[in-house]
């Protein structure tokens, strides 16, 4: 019954594959219940629609948040479980696909957003002292603009899985700062969400002060560990594309390259 | 000739051979720099040839992204006919846009252009800028109808560029060229040139012998570093600059030549022994060296011959035999006359002025007879040294005599001055008797070689005595040369010779040494 509910989404998503996803995101956010009811929307509009998804429900959809043990089986299950379901770059078309798309964030982060590549991932980075009040995990409006610029070219490249990562310094409560990374990174998730970004894409894990990039003796050090990072990694069958490619080449060189 | 011609053939060969050396250096250096200018040539026709295709491509990577970035502020629907006319128009403009396509996401939606069938992924871009522009090199990845194309894309267009209309053949000749952008190769001519990479090649020109080819490397650095390498085979660049060479080598050949066999002559004519009597004579190097001439019967000094004596730069003597025929060859007989004149008057003067009856004899040449100015100098000197004109007599050879009207007028005007006039030689030319009585004479000198007849049972010893015979008949006193033994002097005395002179009574002396013989001999009688 739960399949044979499911498949007339996979017929559409799988049309929106080749077609543009701007809709398909949309429609996949759109809950199974709601799903079985309108399979009207095949007829794609061109442009991703602005209007927001789903109407509020009693148990609304809610962006799943991981614990940080439980991370890595999560995300390679949904990530099956996407890819089965027919959402997937061919294979070939894999280093393409992210190429333009980095090329496509970096045009609209500027130098608010740092983009990192590694291998086929792209990570995107958002500094926390832009993004959050100290000890919150209100957006600032300027990380909100900026997010839903993101979130736009996120939806358009449909074929990813997001995982956004918080992150906080040492200072302070383990307790409160794992508590603090993970809403951090829920209020960027809600927001992608809420700019079309579809809600099975995205994953959410705090992290506390278990991961930092710098030493937390200085503040500049600190500094750099309050952030929330996001990683998109491209759908695709592992069996037949390693998600590394040692040969691709790394962003965030030091020596200054030219540009265009 | 036997001063010095192992020495002057050695200097000439010697010069000849430093001035070939000095100038074939001359000449590699010259074409060592003809060389190195053929090489600046190449390296300014290659460098322009850069500087174009590296301005060109710079050019036409700014424009396509600029044309890149309008079409995404393009006001009309994407893919409506506006928008598509709009590509159509931007890509016609530009010969080296072949197409251009909307993108929405990874997917061509839409586009202009000869790609639309197809839709290109490369694997890998080359280049993502940090402005989010996206290059991909030409490549087996790029390729569409066996063009590789240059792609990049911003925004949601991407433009499919043709690489080769970047260079253009004609002004490579014979090079095969080659453009990087960042290091990577974006085109060649021919398409399939085998080039090295520019960071194996030192930049400016360089002859590769090993390979045989000429390597040329310009680098530019601009938006974006632009490489461009050429390579020429080592022959068809040798062909272009070898007529410069050649016509310069050829020229450098006839000059060396020309150069040097000037200077061997040169070197000759002053190392000539007419060129080094020349220079003697300038010097002073020609000196009187006195013979004295004895009075057979008293055995007093009655007189000297005068000859010349060359004294060399090394101290060597060279008698007047040895070079009088070089001075007579190169007309230098007078000279060698004056010096000889001018001598004595010099050095003896006292002696000529203080002692009379004493008579120097001086050897006069056809040319010298000839000068009709010879007598007006002799007389200036003579009166400016005060010598007497009777203390100087002249020797003219029998072969001198032989001669014209002027000989016969100086002859004369000497012998009205008070000059003695002697024919030495005497026998050994064919001048009659009768001939020789036209000229008005005083002495009459007889060869050393009838004097080496006496005593023996050669014919030439009865000659002697019919030569005696002669010149006492026309009124002549005889000298006898070349005497050398107390037989022969003896001899001579009985046969009514007056005067004789030889190893006997002396050698000839310089002055010095002459003048105190002559004292003794005078103290002597």
């Amino acid at each position: 019954m739960h399949r044979a509910l499911w498949r007339p989404g996979m017929v559409v998503a799988t049309m929106m594959v080749l077609g543009g996803c701007g809709s398909k995101d949309r429609a996949v956010v759109t809950p199974p219940a709601a799903a079985a009811e309108p399979a009207p929307q095949p007829a794609a509009p061109p442009m991703p629609e602005p209007a927001p998804p789903p109407p509020p429900a009693p148990r609304a959809p809610a962006v799943l948040v991981v614990k940080p043990g439980e991370f890595e089986t999560t995300w390679a299950a949904r990530r099956q479980t996407l890819v089965g379901a027919g959402r997937r770059v061919s294979p070939d078309e894999i280093g393409y696909y992210m190429d333009v798309q980095q090329a496509r964030l970096q045009q609209i982060g500027g130098h608010w957003l740092s983009v990192i590549r590694k291998g086929h991932r792209v990570q995107l980075s958002l500094p926390g002292r832009w993004s959050f009040k100290v000890g919150s995990a209100e957006l600032s409006s300027t990380a909100q603009s900026a997010l839903s610029s993101v979130a736009r070219v996120l939806a358009d490249y449909c074929l990813s899985l997001i995982t956004v990562h918080g992150h906080t310094d040492d200072s302070g409560d383990p307790a409160f700062n794992q508590a603090l990374s993970e809403r951090r990174a829920l209020a960027v998730a809600k927001h992608l969400v809420s700019e079309g970004v579809a809600l099975d894409r995205v994953l959410v894990v705090g992290h506390g002060a278990a991961k930092p990039l710098a030493s937390n003796a200085s503040e500049d050090g600190r500094e750099e560990n309050r952030r929330v990072e996001l990683q998109v990694d491209p759908l695709t069958d592992t069996s037949l594309v390693p998600v590394r490619r040692p040969d691709l080449q790394v962003r965030q060189s030091p020596v200054r390259r030219p540009d265009l | 000739m036997p001063f010095g011609v192992r020495r002057t053939e050695l200097v000439i060969l010697g010069v000849s051979a430093g001035a070939f050396l000095a100038l074939s250096l001359l000449f590699a250096t010259a074409m060592w720099y003809l060389w190195r200018e053929s090489i600046a040539a190449e390296a300014k026709v290659v460098g322009r040839l850069a500087s174009t295709l590296g301005a060109r491509t710079e050019a036409m990577i700014l424009d396509t992204r600029n044309l890149l970035e309008t079409f995404d502020e393009l006001p009309y629907p994407r893919c409506s006919r506006e928008h598509l006319q709009a590509l159509q128009d931007a890509v016609i403009a530009r010969p080296y846009v072949r197409a251009v396509g909307y993108f929405r996401a990874a997917e061509r939606t839409c586009g202009v252009g000869f790609l639309q069938a197809r839709n290109v992924k490369p694997p890998k871009a080359d280049r993502i800028y940090e402005s989010g522009v996206v290059a991909w090199w030409p490549s087996p990845h790029t390729e569409v109808g066996g063009l590789q194309l240059f792609l990049m894309r911003y925004g949601d267009h991407d433009a499919a560029i043709d690489p080769r209309v970047l260079i253009d053949l004609g002004p490579l000749e014979h090079r095969q060229a080659g453009l990087w952008v960042e290091k990577l190769r974006l085109t060649a001519a021919p398409a399939d040139a085998q080039l090295p990479r520019p960071d194996d090649v030192p930049i400016g020109v360089t002859i590769d012998r090993a390979a045989g080819r000429v390597v040329s490397r310009f680098s530019r650095s601009g938006v974006l570093p632009i490489d461009i390498v050429a390579i020429e085979p080592l022959s068809s660049f040798w062909d272009r600059h070898v007529q410069t060479l050649a016509a310069a080598s050829g020229a450098g050949l006839v000059l060396v030549a020309v150069w040097t066999y000037g200077l061997m002559r040169y070197t000759r004519r002053q190392l000539s022994p007419a060129s080094l009597l020349r220079r003697a004579l300038a010097r002073g190097r020609i000196h009187a060296y006195y013979q004295p001439t004895v009075e057979l019967a008293t055995g007093r000094c009655a007189g000297a011959e005068v000859l010349a004596r060359w004294k060399m730069k090394n101290g060597d003597v060279v008698e007047a035999a040895s070079f009088i025929p070089v001075a007579e060859t190169a007309g230098l007989l007078p000279d060698v006359t004056r010096a000889v004149l001018d001598a004595p008057l010099g050095e003896l003067r006292e002696f000529l002025r203080e002692s009379s009856g004493f008579r120097l004899f001086i050897n006069l040449s056809a040319a010298d007879l000839d000068n009709p100015r010879f007598s007006e100098w002799l007389d200036r000197r003579l009166k400016s040294s005060g010598v007497p004109a009777r203390a100087i007599g002249f020797e003219i050879t029998e072969r001198a005599l032989v001669n014209t009207d002027a000989a016969r007028d100086t002859i004369r005007t000497l012998r009205a001055r008070g000059h003695t006039i002697a024919v030495d030689d005497f026998g050994t030319g064919y001048s009659s008797l009768s001939y020789l009585s036209s000229f008005e004479l005083d002495v009459l000198k007889i060869d050393k070689s009838f004097v080496d007849a006496i005593g023996t049972e050669s014919a030439t010893s009865h000659v002697i005595v019919h030569v005696i015979e002669m010149a006492r008949s026309l009124g002549l006193r005889i000298v006898a040369e070349g005497v050398e033994r107390e037989d022969q002097a003896r001899w001579l005395r009985d046969h009514g010779v007056d005067y004789a002179q030889g190893f006997l009574f002396g050698p000839p002396l310089p002055s010095a040494d002459f003048a105190e013989l002559a004292s003794r001999r005078k103290e002597a009688a």
